[in-house]
């Protein structure tokens, strides 16, 4: 090959992985939302952040994102896909669109993807520690039992989850995002 | 564990690893503030498809690659380098990835200097320092890759040239790019690491850090050569291996005393044979030589190599013996590779001119009855049983008198 | 050997070691075409005289200290580090020297950054992605064996005011250059060498058994843990011992090199909420926990605790002791070795919650406190990187045992299936 016939590349994009990613982002935000409502440990772990946090997470460079946060009455709200103009106190970000993959099809729990430097945290790390707790039970309501164990650290156990709240909770929850209310 | 008086060390580059290393470059990028690269490579990648994995990887970054160049030849050509230069600059590239082993690299690093310094600096022609700062250096290696591309040097029309400045900002490992090397590619840069992981263990200014990385670069070579030599498509071993050298290219920086590799380097340019085939035949006598002079007994090293169970089976004083079979052991399984070289015929003139040329080198601290003697034993593939004469040896304590044992 | 999916590594910090290495500072200095350094440190490190020895060691080069910046407080803050940039800039400095433990080298990191990108403070470079740029020289001298921040990529920095601690991490905020002078540590108690050089052990240990472990961390770590069990009680009961002293300063580098890149678990989790909620001793409160991070995580770590037992007690125990006992054996080989510190130490070292005593003898951490202590741990980055969970309950159920002095009973410890390592 000749040095001058060396041409730029512009690499493409992947757009199933990234509307995968943002499929996985909104349902995850909708459930998160839902589980406020209906799971106390959720409610508690909102409640004792501060009263202006929202937080983004999402996909560097430029990929989806949720973006979720407290109103003035302390209600979750999903503020929807887009971080561009709004103000958000907890920024976390996976670095690629494979490491999302590997986070949202399960093949790295939360805690691996982070021991594995797949996040980036712009914020108030325990916020950011809380963020991990709420998807972790999300993540219990959303999946059955096989799969969420992949996702988390420790499955809860009968006495701390009880079948009828994971049961109930998910049934609710799911209604929740389905129906977007 | 003895702490040496005084040392330094210095592993400049940071390493990546594992699944979807590719696809983090981009962001490693950005925080160096590039995202244009130029990607040097050579047809061989291209021939399995490497560049279509980088860019692939590269999707949805936002990073555009300046240009592929695969067109080098296998020793730094000066004309080359300078019209890369030309490339770097028409693209208005800001980065460079060197993908494959040491031929690529060593162009990557020229095309560096050139770049970072317009063109201004004559490298080839003139003695003249590095001068920095060079552009974000990024080196994916590949199963051919034998540690050299980790290093702080570049060789260039038979000069070499030396600085911090050249090592690689970042090691990509990704078992994409190594496990498309051959069984023959295996065994070559391992062995070559391996000559480079044991002389820095050995070496006079062995301390903790030096021997930490050589340790764990034994380690992964020994558990791992075999199978993979076997099966050089077997991923996790590559990544391994790769790991191995570049940790290899690490320690050789930083070590004092290179015998196995000047030797076995001048040796190759003197025949035209092998390298990686004389540096694993060579290795075993470096090490019975240091043992014959007290300077090595073999226990740490036979733990990485050989495992906790077989250091505590063998006999505290047999651990320097021990540690030298399992070396030649080593060599005979891989069945590309012999114990010595005495097929490619080398009058012993030739041996003695090497022996001579090394000896003089300041990176070796034998003399050159003592490289004769390591040079014929492994030429021979027999073990050296005694040292030369007294006024034949070279002592630590002579190398450090002489100025060879710097500190800082 | 251990191959995780995937790692990172970064330790691009020179390490110079050996007994008379500060009379290098103004070689390295010229290598950056620095001459006109900055030293930051605080109170206790120059009452010991330390900092005359850099500056005794400068002198007569080509290098001039401009500023001595000798009061940074345990617990720095972004103002101060706003202060102590502006004098940086008024006396045109062009390096920094940080010397001390873990204070002095943040401040020194937060001035670097700012001092480097300009500006006038510090939260302007709040978040990740801020720092891309290479800073200004700075030289890091640890005075302890040790925190390892000297390789570090963190800069820990407070906020008085928000009542927060602000992390500040890019690999550009590494020192580039961390000396390892024997004669730094030489006059260093005992009853500080210990939970020190302790300190380092727990870095190494949980660098080795936690989720990001990688094989350069476990290669750094396994050194680490060598070098500082083979010389700790030695230096402890023979202060003097300059070659001890190195071996620690050594072993606390790698240390620190290991958890940098891998970081660290329970002990830390629990350990940085001990000294937050009752200003316990950092080092003090490692060395206590780690028996007990050990036994906590002992269901998925079984044959990595077992592993530690070949550096920590010597080739001789390991191969006498048998495969299925080793990793009880490294538990109990800790537990010996907090005990003859807490002897070396004339009792000085504490072996559990309830004996960390302040100046005048006061318990510093009341049982009243533990819930507290529990919540706060809740809230810390390091339980992340625990290979299993830790709620408030297992929490408490640490620090109950960890109060008592009594170990854990691990029947108790509820048990996540998933195996990481």
């Amino acid at each position: 090959m000749r040095v001058t016939q060396c041409n730029e590349i512009i690499p493409g994009r992947k757009i199933f992985k990234r509307i995968y990613i943002a499929i996985m982002l909104f349902v995850v935000g909708r459930a998160i939302r839902a589980a406020a409502v209906h799971d106390k440990i959720v409610k508690k772990e909102f409640a004792d952040l501060p009263d202006d946090f929202a937080f983004s997470l999402g996909v560097l460079p430029n990929g989806p994102h949720l973006v979720m946060g407290k109103d003035k009455k302390g209600k979750i709200k999903f503020l929807g896909m887009n971080p561009v103009g709004k103000r958000t106190t907890l920024k976390m970000a996976i670095k690629n669109i494979e490491a999302a993959i590997l986070v949202f099809t399960f093949q790295e729990s939360t805690a691996v993807a982070f021991a594995h430097d797949r996040f980036v945290v712009d914020g108030d790390l325990s916020d950011a520690l809380a963020v991990v707790r709420i998807l972790d039970i999300v993540e219990v309501y959303l999946l059955p039992k096989f799969i969420a164990a992949m996702a988390v650290k420790r499955y809860p156990e009968h006495s701390e989850m009880s079948l009828a709240r994971k049961y109930i909770g998910r049934i609710l929850i799911y209604a929740r995002v389905v129906l977007g209310f | 564990m003895r702490v040496p008086d005084c040392y330094e060390y210095y592993l400049k580059p940071k390493v990546i690893s594992g699944k979807k290393a590719l696809d983090h470059i981009a962001f490693e990028l950005g925080g160096m503030n590039a995202k244009k690269p130029i990607i040097i490579t050579s047809k061989k990648h291209i021939r399995t498809k490497l560049d279509k994995k980088i860019i692939t990887a590269f999707k949805d970054s936002g990073l555009t690659i300046g240009a592929i160049y695969d067109g080098g030849p296998e020793y730094l050509d000066p004309n080359l380098a300078y019209r890369l230069n030309h490339l770097f600059r028409w693209h208005n590239c800001d980065s460079i990835i060197a993908l494959g082993g040491k031929s690529v690299t060593e162009y990557a690093k020229a095309l560096n200097i050139f770049a970072a310094n317009n063109g201004k600096i004559d490298i080839f022609t003139k003695d003249t320092d590095i001068i920095a700062p060079l552009y974000p250096f990024i080196i994916v290696p590949t199963m051919d890759s034998d540690g050299y591309e980790s290093t702080n040097s570049v060789s260039t029309g038979g000069r070499r040239f030396k600085s911090e400045s050249l090592y690689p900002d970042l090691i990509v490992i990704d078992s994409r790019t190594t496990s498309t090397g051959t069984t023959q590619d295996a065994i070559a840069s391992s062995l070559i690491a391996l000559a480079h992981s044991v002389e820095a263990y050995i070496s006079n200014n062995s301390n903790p850090m030096m021997k930490s990385f050589a340790h764990a670069s034994i380690q992964y070579i020994f558990e791992n050569i075999v199978k993979v030599a076997q099966n050089p498509r077997d991923k996790k071993g590559g990544i391994a291996l790769v790991n191995a050298a570049a940790l290899a290219g690490s320690v050789f920086s930083n070590s004092s005393s290179h015998p196995a590799h000047i030797l076995g380097t001048i040796l190759s340019k003197k025949t035209g044979n092998y390298a990686a085939i004389i540096m694993g035949a060579i290795l075993p006598c470096v090490m019975e030589l240091h043992m014959l002079k007290g300077e090595f007994d073999g226990e740490d090293f036979l733990l990485a190599a050989g495992g906790f169970d077989m250091m505590a089976a063998t006999p505290v004083e047999s651990h320097g013996l021990k540690s030298v079979e399992i070396v030649r052991t080593l060599t005979e399984k891989l069945h590309a590779a012999t114990q010595n070289f005495s097929a490619y015929k080398i009058s012993e003139y030739i041996l003695r001119e090497t022996a001579s040329e090394a000896a003089s080198s300041p990176d070796v601290h034998f003399t050159e009855a003592e490289c004769l003697l390591v040079l014929k034993n492994s030429y021979n593939g027999t073990q050296i049983k005694k040292l030369p004469a007294a006024e034949e040896i070279i002592t630590r304590e002579k190398v450090s008198a002489k100025g060879g044992r710097k500190c800082v | 050997m251990f191959i995780p999916d995937y790692y990172e590594f970064c330790a691009r910090v020179k390490t110079v070691s050996g007994h008379t290495v500060l009379e290098k500072i103004p070689s390295y200095l010229e290598k950056f075409n620095a001459k006109r350094p900055m030293i930051i440190s605080d109170k206790g490190v120059s009452d010991a005289g330390l900092i005359k020895l850099v500056t005794g060691a400068i002198e007569g080069s080509n290098v001039n200290v401009q500023s001595i910046i000798d009061n940074v407080p345990a617990d720095s803050d972004y103002k101060i580090v706003n202060k102590i940039t502006k004098e940086y800039r008024q006396k045109n400095c062009d390096a920094i020297i940080a010397v001390g433990g873990g204070s002095p080298m943040d401040t020194a990191k937060g001035v670097n950054i700012l001092a480097s990108l300009g500006g006038n403070n510090l939260l302007d470079y709040k978040g990740a992605g801020a720092v891309k740029k290479k800073l200004k020289p700075l030289i890091a001298i640890p005075t302890t064996a040790g925190t390892g921040s000297e390789v570090t990529l963190v800069a820990v920095i407070a906020d008085h005011e928000k009542q927060v601690k602000m992390s500040f991490t890019s690999d550009f905020l590494l020192p580039d250059v961390a000396i390892l002078d024997s004669r730094m540590t030489k006059t260093l108690p005992p009853f500080i060498t210990a939970p020190t050089a302790m300190d380092a052990m727990t870095h190494a240990i949980e660098a080795y058994t936690c989720l990001a472990k990688n094989p350069l961390s476990d290669a750094t770590a396994l050194t680490a843990i060598r070098l500082i069990s083979e010389n700790i009680l030695n230096v402890v009961k023979n202060p003097d011992d300059l070659e001890g002293r190195l071996a620690l300063a050594n072993g606390a580098i790698l240390a620190g090199m290991a958890f940098s890149n891998s970081m660290v678990g329970v002990i830390h989790n629990l350990g940085h909420a001990t000294g937050g909620v009752c200003g316990a001793p950092h080092g003090v409160c490692m060395s206590l926990l780690l028996p007990y991070g050990l036994e906590y995580n002992f269901h998925k770590t079984t044959h990595l605790t077992a592993e530690l037992l070949l550096p920590l007690a010597g080739v001789d125990v390991y191969a006498l002791t048998k495969p299925e006992d080793r990793a009880e054996k490294t538990i109990a080989f800790i537990r010996k070795l907090n005990q003859d510190l807490h002897t070396a130490t004339g009792g000085r070292h504490a072996r559990f919650l309830k004996e960390i005593l302040d100046r005048d003898g006061n318990m510093m951490v009341p049982r009243e406190k533990l819930p507290d202590i529990a919540r706060t741990a809740m809230g810390d980055g390091a339980k992340v990187y625990n290979p299993e969970e830790l709620d408030y309950d297992d929490n408490m159920m640490v620090l109950e045992h960890a109060w008592e002095g009594t170990p854990l009973d691990r029947e108790k410890v509820k048990k996540g299936k998933k195996k990481y390592i």
